[in-house]
């Protein structure tokens, strides 16, 4: 007969939340509990604890919740292993665009003219599915739709080499290519198509300029209209937020929702690109905030409840599981595992964000390890004595703001995003004290509606 | 129990019968389960008060399918 093994507390930070409550939040995964405060040092007295008799039902369930580890190993159910290979391919199939976007974080006119060839593309989604069942191919640029018949080259020829394999395809588009034959080949492909717009007025898209004819706003007007059975079906619209489109989110995403548009997602606007000299434009960490309590005051009110804004949900969920998906609001991000760029001059990368050589992952395998490695260095090197994370309670639920991000602010990886930052020290904090608090929970119920309808339900009640 | 400085010192004496030819793994458990009874500020599990929210064990979607409409970083 063995030894009973030792359980103890897992490295945690507490909250001190409303209603004379406590949360316990893990410092290297998700896993979070609350507790009233008085109790608190007691709970920490119990351990470590050890015993040969059924585990007390408290013990079992902060070992259920992540926050015990047994002999010094954490609950292996609750803690999210790297992926083996990655599960994501963006494809940047041009340097070029139609628009003149003038914040775009991707041009450079050394790239501009860098185009992918279909042989590479297809040898790149190869190299990943010899080693994994599935992928997720997204098609980017540029615009992407520049280059349609390499896509639809691109599709047929993967769809025939890899019949038995799991592969879903998205597009990031602004639009103006959208005819009725591109249409139909992505919904006979099942695309996932995220539409790029700023806002729902002339103003709010200032800096989506084209070069001549209808405004980036007018030409999704037109696409809407004509498409609007596909739009509710498989479009997106991702907004960058800058000084000019802040204001007009609340009214943006109400716009959004009475056409039946089912997602809205978030870009706070960095000074990459063409946009290195906009930091007139860009948010500060306050008025970022101010963006979060916007939105979050309208699904407090039910005015937004159909559409997903997707920025929020992506960070609601990492209190409802300890395998994040999204692949930024967690750490280390998808850029140390499942995420691979191919850029429109044929490199590797681990992100696209920032164009960066922290982010090259060369041409042989033990450079990529060593550029992946890189990622998980800065995670716990934020853990461990990163000035903003060390301290922060929100660690485990945050993962230490996007490193891209930190680059572009800072010039170095190991920083963080001060607007990151902010809204994660903001939204936790709020959605907490809602889970303590007697009442509704209208932003809980948000993400349960949601978490519904993107997959399995999950439940939601005190352990 | 003893004070030295700032730390309390506690000194245990425990006698324990056990069968000559027990195992030291054994011994070890039946000592361990003295030791465990006897401590004096042994929790009561029951009056703690823990709440979260339950998981879900490996999400059901993965990767970019999850974010659809998203740009694929941030």
């Amino acid at each position: 007969m063995g030894l009973a093994p030792t359980y103890n507390l897992v490295a945690h930070r507490t909250l001190r939340l409303p209603e004379g409550h406590l949360a316990l939040l893990a410092r290297q995964s998700t896993a979070w509990a609350t507790v009233p405060a008085e109790q608190y040092d007691d709970l920490v007295g119990a351990f470590p604890w050890r015993g040969s008799e059924d585990l007390p039902a408290s013990v079992q369930q902060l070992w259920d919740a992540g926050l015990l580890s047994s002999d010094g190993a954490p609950n292996p159910a609750t803690v999210r292993a790297p992926a083996r290979a990655p599960t994501s391919l963006l494809v940047k199939l041009t340097g070029a665009c139609d628009y003149t976007c003038t914040y775009c974080y991707d041009f450079e006119p050394s790239r501009w003219s860098a185009k992918l060839q279909p042989a590479q593309i297809v040898e790149a989604i190869a190299g990943i599915l010899r080693r994994s069942a599935g992928l997720s191919v997204v098609f980017h640029g540029g615009e992407p739709l520049l280059r349609f018949k390499t896509i639809a080259e691109v599709v047929t020829r993967v769809r025939s080499d890899w019949p038995d394999k799991a592969i879903r395809f998205a597009i990031q588009t602004n639009g103006s290519r959208l005819t009725p034959e591109i249409v139909e080949f992505l919904d006979a492909n099942d695309f996932s198509v995220g539409l790029s717009l700023d806002a729902h007025t002339e103003a709010g898209n200032q800096h989506r300029t084209v070069r001549r004819g209808p405004s980036s706003l007018q030409r999704i007007e037109t696409f809407l209209a004509r498409f609007p059975d596909f739009v509710r079906r498989r479009c997106g619209v991702v907004a960058v937020v800058s000084k000019a489109s802040a204001a007009d989110l609340p009214a943006f995403a109400l716009w959004l929702q009475e056409r039946g548009i089912s997602g809205l997602s978030l870009s706070f606007l960095d000074t990459e690109g063409r946009g290195d000299a906009m930091d007139d434009q860009k948010l500060s960490p306050e008025e970022a905030v101010a963006v979060y309590s916007d939105l979050v005051r309208l699904i407090r009110n039910r005015a937004i409840d159909g559409l997903a804004i997707r920025t929020l949900l992506s960070r609601m969920a990492n209190l409802f599981t300890f395998t994040p998906t999204d692949f930024c609001h967690r750490g280390p991000c998808a850029a140390a595992d499942e995420f691979l760029v191919l850029d429109a001059e044929g490199k590797k990368r681990s992100c696209d964000c920032v164009y960066d050589g922290y982010f090259e992952l060369g041409s042989r395998e033990t450079d990529e390890q060593a550029a992946r490695e890189a990622i998980r260095h800065r995670h716990a090197w934020l853990e461990r004595e990163g000035p903003s994370c060390a301290k922060c309670p929100l660690f485990g639920l945050c993962g230490g703001t996007c490193v891209a991000k930190a680059i572009s602010v800072h010039g170095v990886p190991e920083a963080v995003d001060p607007v990151g930052c902010a809204v994660v020290r903001y939204f936790y904090p709020q959605l907490l004290a809602e889970f303590v608090q007697d009442g509704e929970t209208p932003l809980l119920d948000y993400y349960r509606r949601h978490s519904r309808a993107m997959q399995d339900p999950i439940a939601l009640a005190p352990i | 129990m003893a004070s030295e400085g700032g730390t309390k010192v506690f000194s245990i004496s425990i006698d324990v019968s056990v069968p000559a030819d027990m195992s030291p793994e054994d011994m070890a458990q039946r000592l361990e389960g003295v030791v465990a009874k006897s401590r004096p500020d042994r929790v009561d599990f029951s009056k703690l008060t823990i709440r979260t929210i339950p998981r879900e064990l490996g999400a059901a979607a993965a990767g970019y399918d999850t974010r659809l409409w998203e740009k694929a970083t941030c």
